[in-house]
């Protein structure tokens, strides 16, 4: 017993080492095993609101190109509008419309905080729990997609940006059903990689780019970018297409927060198949 | 050491305001991810207990983390320059140093001697924070060139500032 204690105070120093190091690991795969720890909640208020000071400080500066953006965004909006629309339709009578029942809403935000040049990069956005943001929300912006919703405080939100390791997004080539995820590959941030496009698919330089809409986070159509080359190594099956990116991470200001509606009863239905499915084998 | 914990607490403020709102903002390359906040931990006296080292050392990477949205590898990197200091110091250093319980800094000990001692803590926290960051082995060589390219930015910064601070008394020794 007295030997014990011998050992742990002549090496306090080395035990305390191990036991600090050994919660940062701890944190560490708690965080990689997407178990979100609370510590990021609690850090979020605090960091949120030193960000959101130093945001509205720089955002002074953007004005200009702000307006510019929103312009840009209105002038596409109003055509999009029922009234910029011929009625062709001959008949005209009211009805209940059971047919377009609203699947998505979208909760505006403003970038808080945003990293282009380190290998696993996040927002912060000034939405939090309070405006109905919640994990696994994907994010938008006016000409593309931005990332998905990691963690939620009260007012704020950490956004996963589609520039990080753990960010994989599914896409696919917009006038052909050829699908695969879209990767950063931690170099340039205007460009990403399509991986697992089958080898039968034709590609050329230039396809659009989008959202595939296969997981509850985007809707389908969202702009991702374009093909700027790709290859088909000998013996692979897959292609590896670089696609140029069509968001701009590197003046984010404005996004969209996508609320789905249908989430929890698609995703609730998905991982109840994935619990039958053994049974029927 | 009221004195000293107040000095330490503005250092910690200055350096989170540079490292947060400046240095994180400037995007050199996808390559250069200078880190300087560790400067506060290099810079504790050389009598600072080992475990207060450690702690002081958690904290900061604690800190750290709540502003990078990252759970856990500031801490890490941290804690490790925590427990290697202390080390570093007393074998590169002589008993006049401990005695005096001087501060290791550029203008008591030289450039030749803060360069070393500076490049090795560097080294050593880029290198585990960018491998726990990218959490694989992966992308070894290019997770290797962010940990080398970061580092010498880091370096330069640290010894600027600390020519910016202190006057560097002629090296006769």
């Amino acid at each position: 017993m007295r030997n014990i204690i011998v050992f742990l105070y002549k090496y306090y120093n080395f035990i305390l080492f191990l036991v600090l190091e050994f919660f940062s690991l701890y944190l560490i795969y708690q965080y990689n095993t997407y178990q979100r720890a609370s510590f990021i909640n609690f850090s979020n208020g605090v960091s949120g609101q030193a960000y959101s000071t130093v945001a509205n400080f720089k955002s002074y500066f953007r004005l200009r190109q702000i307006n510019d953006s929103l312009q840009l965004e209105n002038a596409r909006l109003r055509s999009e509008l029922f009234t910029s629309y011929y009625n062709n339709e001959i008949r005209d009578f009211k009805v209940n419309d059971t047919i377009y029942k609203q699947q998505y809403t979208y909760i505006a935000a403003k970038v808080l905080n945003n990293s282009i040049n380190k290998r696993n990069n996040y927002i912060t956005l000034n939405r939090g729990a309070a405006h109905g943001v919640k994990t696994q929300m994907g994010v938008i912006c006016d000409n593309g997609i931005v990332g998905i919703v990691m963690a939620t405080s009260e007012h704020f939100c950490t956004v996963l940006s589609v520039l990080n390791s753990n960010a994989k997004i599914s896409a696919r080539i917009a006038d052909d059903n050829a699908f695969g995820s879209l990767v950063w590959d931690g170099n340039d941030p205007t460009v990403c990689r399509l991986y697992d496009v089958n080898k039968h698919v034709q590609v050329a330089n230039g396809k659009k780019i989008v959202t595939s809409g296969y997981s509850t986070i985007f809707p389908e159509n969202i702009p991702v970018g374009e093909v700027q080359a790709h290859s088909l190594e000998a013996g692979d099956n897959f292609h590896t297409i670089k696609v140029r990116m069509s968001t701009n991470f590197s003046n984010l200001t404005s996004v969209y927060i996508i609320n789905n509606f249908f989430k929890e009863e698609m995703d609730s239905l998905e991982i109840l198949t994935k619990i039958k499915l053994p049974d029927d084998q | 050491m009221i004195n000293e914990l107040l000095k330490h607490t503005l250092r910690l403020i200055l350096l989170l305001f540079v490292q947060v709102l400046i240095v994180n903002n400037v995007n050199l390359s996808s390559y250069v991810n200078p880190y300087i906040y560790i400067l506060l931990l290099m810079m504790l006296k050389v009598n600072v207990p080992k475990w207060q080292s450690l702690v002081i050392g958690f904290l900061l990477g604690a800190v750290m983390d709540m502003f990078s949205s990252t759970v856990g590898i500031h801490m890490f990197a941290t804690t490790l320059l925590g427990y290697l200091r202390p080390r570093i110091l007393s074998a590169s250093l002589n008993k006049e140093d401990f005695d005096a319980n001087i501060e290791p800094n550029i203008a008591n000990k030289g450039f030749i001697w803060f360069f070393t001692y500076a490049a090795s803590l560097i080294f050593v926290h880029h290198c585990s924070l960018f491998f726990l960051e990218i959490y694989s082995t992966k992308e070894f060589f290019a997770t290797m060139q962010r940990v080398l390219y970061s580092s010498a930015v880091s370096l330069l910064m640290i010894i600027l500032a600390q020519f910016l601070f202190f006057t560097v008394k002629p090296s006769d020794d």
